[in-house]
């Protein structure tokens, strides 16, 4: 780095760590975090998804350098230049533990954040016992939900959706005790910008006029789809009359049985169902999205995951705002990034209010962001917010100097 | 929790209607309605209704819980107010309303969905999808073509067993394009099956037109001319394009068979055969040379001759001159006598040029043959 002694910005605990580490990545600036844990008397230190993120980030920058204290509680980050980490062959394997309880998107999720600052296409394939395509109970949205509801808002930014391809090859859910899977996807990120356009969605988002949606069954009956489809249009159909969803059925991924005696053993694992709602509004880029599964303890009728995401949808909506909770991290990093520009934005009050986006917000003026300025959208009786944004025009480094 | 509420309102109301001596306030001689007083009447007669009083002992228990309360409506019971009232908007929809193919696709695709795409489409049969609003070119032609065939293959749908444009309609229209493109034959004709059943299709097929084209003549109605016989079956078969025209093809080797070999090389001749068969059919001494002055003004007027010079009856004088339209010879005319049908012979002239194939010592023969009494087939040969 230019500095002979990077002045580290100094975090604690583990809380939105791959907020901080791709912010760390996109400004430059060397991070440390401590206290990762340390009051846990059983798990103390990073958890298994967490050092699989360290390694990813590792592999699609060049660089950068990671120190991880004997405990796992101290960690300190120096950045590199984001390649795309493409030395020899076609992807970047990224292999997630079996002890792994976070589903994918925790993972591509920030890694879309970084992919269009790359210096070369970021290909990435997750694999290995832990990759859950479906949402989990810790929080995590499906695959299809980051395909059909997140991707499509990078295209706002000057992002081609054209060159973004995210592939399920193998579906999972979270195995038994919610740890494990056994899915691959792969994330194929081929637009790279030298500096995303701002954005400027400060009007009404519109109405919601169609609704799509992915209902997937991994290893159990395929009529799962269709009660949990019919139990959410009964409970969509009379408000939207475009509701369609589609059924995805798969057989549960194999993996090794974990039989000492027997290592060449495998296993069905990750069976389960779930629904992936996406409400499109009349507006451009306006999109609403719910994701709900069935736990890995199972006991849930699929009537209920299908009523339950219906639900959850229509929560979302009426929460208000042009992007919700799951896209608000994603437009409001990108907009701080992006071009020495206001740009604007309206979250529902609720949206703005979650700890995740207030966070966000401290964890931005850190590294060196201007502060987000918020006032109530005026034009109609909503309560939202309008938070106007300035870049601060990192863009891409890589580009820049190549 | 609002099913429970609407039965209690109902039996309680029913309570009140069935069992009014149970009441208090004594007013239950105006609510008996006409029906009670018939089963009063009923039952006074005969036994009592059985279905009535299994009503009234259900009816009963429920005004027992009740401890009397005869209102009409007492609000939310008390059992309601700590449970959560559960309503649910679900209705039964049963149809799977599935995505068409290119939405499922573009939906389920590895690629972000477009947010805002299709619009509504026409189908073709192919399966393309023509968009509404498009004003270019090719979309009109699409649908000036979708619009031809559905005109033209329209009386297909008036079927009422079928009137899609699905199953043996859909061969139908193909074999009407196949028609239309120029296809010879229908795609329905059968190629093969055996002979004794084509020679009964064809059989019954002339019968039919035969008795059609008598009934009507005997009605005294004209028809349309009687198609002729095609002439495909005088054994010349349509050989295709760039196909030997003769013999038969086969393993790479063309045959030819007598006939073919006969038909190109022609009838045999010998010089023999031409003296036996071939005579000539006159005399050169028939012949007559006659001077210009001789010629009548109309040369075509035949007729002078004929007394004069014919010895023999059918025969017919030509000047040859009229025939080969130049002077074959300088103030003389030839005259043939003889079948005008059969051959003309150049008998001799000045000014007439030897011809390109005369050998080195042709002239002489020519002249020896022209001065020669009675010339030889040889001697007229050359001439």
């Amino acid at each position: 780095m230019a500095t002979p002694t990077p002045e580290f910005l100094r975090f604690t605990t583990h809380k939105s760590i791959t907020q901080r580490l791709v912010l760390s990545t996109l400004t430059g600036r060397p991070i440390h975090i401590s206290q990762i844990r340390s009051s846990s008397p059983t798990h103390p230190g990073l958890a298994p998804h967490e050092v699989s993120f360290l390694r990813l980030l590792d592999s699609i920058t060049n660089g950068s350098s990671l120190q991880i204290s004997y405990t796992g509680t101290t960690l300190t980050y120096i950045p590199g230049l984001i390649t795309g980490g493409v030395t020899s062959g076609d992807v970047v394997k990224c292999s997630l533990p079996e002890t792994c309880r976070r589903g994918v998107s925790w993972f591509l999720l920030p890694l879309c954040m970084l992919a269009p600052f790359s210096k070369s296409p970021v290909n990435v394939r997750f694999e290995g016992d832990g990759v859950i395509t479906s949402a989990t109970e810790t929080g995590d949205v499906s695959v299809d939900t980051v395909r059909t509801a997140v991707l499509p808002l990078y295209e706002s930014f000057g992002i081609l959706g054209a060159k973004m391809e995210l592939r399920v090859l193998q579906r999972s859910c979270a195995g038994p005790g919610g740890k494990g899977g056994g899915g691959i996807v792969e994330l194929r990120f081929g637009s790279q910008v030298r500096l995303p356009k701002t954005l400027h969605m400060n009007r009404s988002p519109g109405r919601v006029r169609r609704i799509r949606g992915v209902a997937y069954c991994t290893g159990v009956s395929a009529s799962n789809n269709a009660r949990m489809i019919h139990t959410a249009r009964g409970l969509l159909n009379p408000l939207v009359g475009d509701v369609h969803v589609a059924a995805q059925y798969d057989q549960a991924p194999l993996v090794s049985s974990g039989d000492k005696a027997d290592p060449g053993k495998k296993k069905r694992a990750g069976v389960g169902f779930g629904l992936s709602l996406v409400g499109e509004s009349s507006v451009d880029g306006v999109l609403y999205s719910a994701d709900v599964a069935a736990p890995s303890t199972g006991g849930v009728t699929p009537e209920d995951i299908g009523k339950m995401c219906a639900l959850q949808l229509l929560e979302s909506i009426s929460e208000g705002g042009c992007i919700t909770r799951v896209g608000a991290g994603t437009v409001l990093t990108l907009m701080a990034m992006g071009s020495e520009d206001v740009g604007r934005v309206r979250l529902g009050r609720d949206v703005v209010g979650t700890e995740d986006v207030i966070q966000l917000g401290r964890d931005l003026k850190r590294f060196g962001a201007s502060s987000w300025g918020m006032r109530d959208a005026e034009d109609d009786d909503t309560s939202d917010i309008i938070v106007s944004v300035k870049g601060i025009g990192v863009g891409n480094v890589g580009r820049k100097i190549a | 929790m609002a099913t429970n509420l609407g039965k209690r309102k109902r039996h309680s109301k029913e309570a009140t209607k069935n069992e009014p001596g149970s009441d208090s306030d004594g007013s239950s001689v105006p609510e008996i309605d006409a029906q009670e007083i018939f089963r009063r009447h009923f039952e006074t007669q005969f036994k009592p209704l059985p279905v009535v009083i299994k009503v009234s002992a259900v009816e009963e228990d429920v005004v027992d819980e009740e401890s009397g309360d005869d209102s009409e409506w007492d609000g939310i019971s008390e059992a309601a107010e700590d449970s959560v009232e559960v309503v649910e908007h679900s209705d039964a929809q049963s149809r799977m309303a599935a995505m068409s193919k290119e939405e499922l696709k573009a939906f389920m695709g590895s690629k972000p969905p477009k947010s805002l795409s299709t619009v509504s489409l026409i189908r073709d049969k192919a399966g393309a999808t023509i968009e509404d609003d498009d004003v270019s070119e090719a979309a009109n032609l699409k649908k000036d073509l979708a619009l031809q065939r559905l005109l033209s293959e329209s009386h297909l749908l008036e079927s009422a067993s079928n009137p899609t444009i699905v199953g043996k309609n859909r061969h139908k229209a193909t074999d009407l394009r196949m028609q239309t493109l120029g296809s010879k034959t229908s795609i329905f004709k059968q190629e093969k099956m055996p002979i004794s059943h084509r020679k009964g299709i064809i059989a019954k097929q002339s019968d039919k037109e035969e008795k059609r084209r008598r009934e009507a003549r005997e009605n005294g109605i004209i028809l349309e001319k009687a198609k002729m016989k095609s002439r495909a079956s005088d054994g010349k078969r349509d050989r295709g394009v760039g196909a030997p025209a003769v013999g038969k093809f086969s393993g790479g080797t063309l045959k030819l068979s007598k006939k073919d070999i006969f038909d190109i090389e022609g009838p045999k001749r010998s010089a023999s055969d031409r003296d036996v068969d071939a005579p000539f059919p006159f005399n050169v001494k028939d012949l007559l040379v006659i001077a210009d002055s001789e010629i009548p003004t109309d040369a075509r007027d035949m007729s002078h001759y004929l007394g004069k010079l014919t010895p023999h009856k059918n025969i017919i004088k030509i000047r040859v001159d009229d025939i080969f339209e130049t002077p074959i010879y300088n103030n003389k005319r030839l005259i043939y006598e003889g079948d005008v049908s059969k051959y003309f012979l150049c008998l001799g002239g000045t000014g007439h040029e030897c011809g390109e194939d005369v050998k080195p010592m042709g002239w002489e023969e020519l002249k020896e043959a022209y001065k020669a009494e009675d010339p030889t087939i040889k001697q007229l040969e050359h001439m």
